[in-house]
């Protein structure tokens, strides 16, 4: 047997470790002031998520972003800027959200002056 | 013969897709509408800067031109990588929000009233609207940005796409709108409102800034709002949290104080106020506040327990 060689689940456990300490660290749950968000929230009687499903929410988003072919730094920073509530509707709908960006116009009228000529 | 005929049939069909859908259009109300008697009858923002779109970047060039009305040096370029996704061909009206956050600036979305539009031109706010610019069954999603009107000719004047200050029918305007779901946002320095703005949608989008860890214009925005609206209790507590985030627990201990002179018995503003406390190392004074929100938790939820629980862990 290789003494040498660094057991496999050690370095899995590392991993997985330093990932989430390391990316997700600073949203992690530490015992402290309620923020506004949770507040507002709460006197709107729609406050539905803990602290644990919005990290896997930001998660999620972040991971589709990252599918988007967004880098993974540009991901993290774009997802920081998000609230809970849009975190969470995201993460369910992100697929289904209208992106603004338009010029595919140029085509439709085309087809349509072509058709009507 | 045949393609003509299948043309107008695709344009009538899309007519009754996008225009006849869903009842009758604002704009032919606004003359019987009360909000829009004060209005100017003619507004055309001439100092809001344009950028023109490059392909499907309509998201980074609204936003830069927002940004820049604001005082800020933001080209389009810069934005891409904040909002734009290249396998979407566009930009998500989250993020749009996001990056308004990320420079520290105030994003607020507005009502779906046309006549909330025209009130925020008229205010001297250019107002970022979504709209779907093709068909129901085959949507072109857009972002322009509003920059006047005039109320006799029934027109819109737009930063859109390539062209500056584009004049648009009202109709045409409005049913290109209503395809986005009549999605409208305004962008504001913290401390700074939009016309007529109501509490819950300004706190809401201060507590955004809050989340985005933009506590400086957070509290800006929050003190705005204690000064407006004194009786708001969020107010208060979001001005002492962007406070304690900015480790100035001391300032956060007296927003804190005045959120519970608003009610006494809220769990918030005794366990934060706690907090604020035992940051300050003044465990003696945290007893009570984080013994009472303790006690509130029974009915207000589990999460306003921690404060006394570190008190309890620091006493032993």
């Amino acid at each position: 047997m290789n003494t040498k060689r660094i057991p496999r689940w050690i370095t899995v456990v590392t991993m997985v470790t330093t990932l989430v300490v390391g990316s997700l660290g600073s949203h992690l749950a530490v015992a402290d002031i309620v923020g506004t968000e949770t507040l507002l929230q709460e006197q709107n009687g729609r406050l539905t998520r803990d602290d644990l499903h919005s990290l896997i929410a930001r998660g999620d988003v972040q991971q589709k972003l990252i599918d988007y072919g967004i880098s993974a730094d540009e991901a993290s920073d774009r997802v920081a800027a998000l609230t809970d509530t849009e975190l969470q509707h995201l993460s369910q709908h992100i697929d289904d959200e209208p992106a603004g960006g338009s010029v595919t116009l140029i085509l439709l009228v085309i087809i349509l002056i072509i058709l009507l000529r | 013969m045949l393609p003509r005929l299948v043309g107008w049939s695709l344009l009538v069909a899309a007519g009754f897709l996008t225009g006849c859908a869903s009842g009758p259009l604002q704009y032919e109300q606004l003359s019987t509408d009360s909000a829009t008697t004060g209005l100017s009858d003619q507004v055309l923002l001439e100092d809001v800067p344009f950028f023109p779109q490059q392909t499907y970047q309509c998201g980074p060039a609204t936003l830069a031109m927002l940004m820049s009305n604001q005082g800020k040096a933001v080209q389009p370029e810069a934005l891409v990588d904040q909002v734009f996704i290249e396998s979407r061909q566009g930009s998500l009206q989250a993020e749009m929000l996001a990056a308004t956050r990320r420079q520290g600036l105030l994003p607020y979305v507005h009502d779906t009233r046309f006549s909330t539009l025209l009130e925020q031109v008229d205010a001297g706010h250019p107002v970022l609207v979504f709209q779907n610019l093709g068909f129901g069954f085959y949507p072109v999603w857009h972002y322009a940005v509003v920059v006047g009107y005039d109320l006799t000719e029934q027109e819109m004047l737009l930063h859109s796409g390539t062209s500056a200050g584009l004049g648009r029918t009202f109709r045409r305007f409005e049913l290109e709108w209503r395809g986005g779901d009549y999605w409208a946002m305004t962008m504001h320095r913290p401390g700074e409102f939009p016309s007529n703005p109501e509490p819950s949608a300004y706190l809401e989008a201060t507590a955004g800034l809050e989340q985005a860890e933009q506590y400086e214009a957070a509290a800006w925005a929050y003190q705005a709002a204690t000064e407006r609206w004194p009786k708001q209790l969020i107010a208060w507590m979001g001005l002492g949290n962007a406070r304690y985030r900015q480790q100035n627990f001391e300032a956060a201990e007296h927003a804190y104080e005045a959120a519970l002179s608003l009610n006494p018995d809220s769990a918030a503003a005794h366990h934060n106020l706690a907090w604020a406390l035992m940051r300050q190392h003044n465990y003696a004074a945290a007893a009570e506040p984080a013994r009472t929100a303790n006690q509130l938790a029974d009915e207000q939820g589990d999460r306003y327990r921690s404060a006394w629980q570190a008190w309890q862990a620091n006493d032993r």
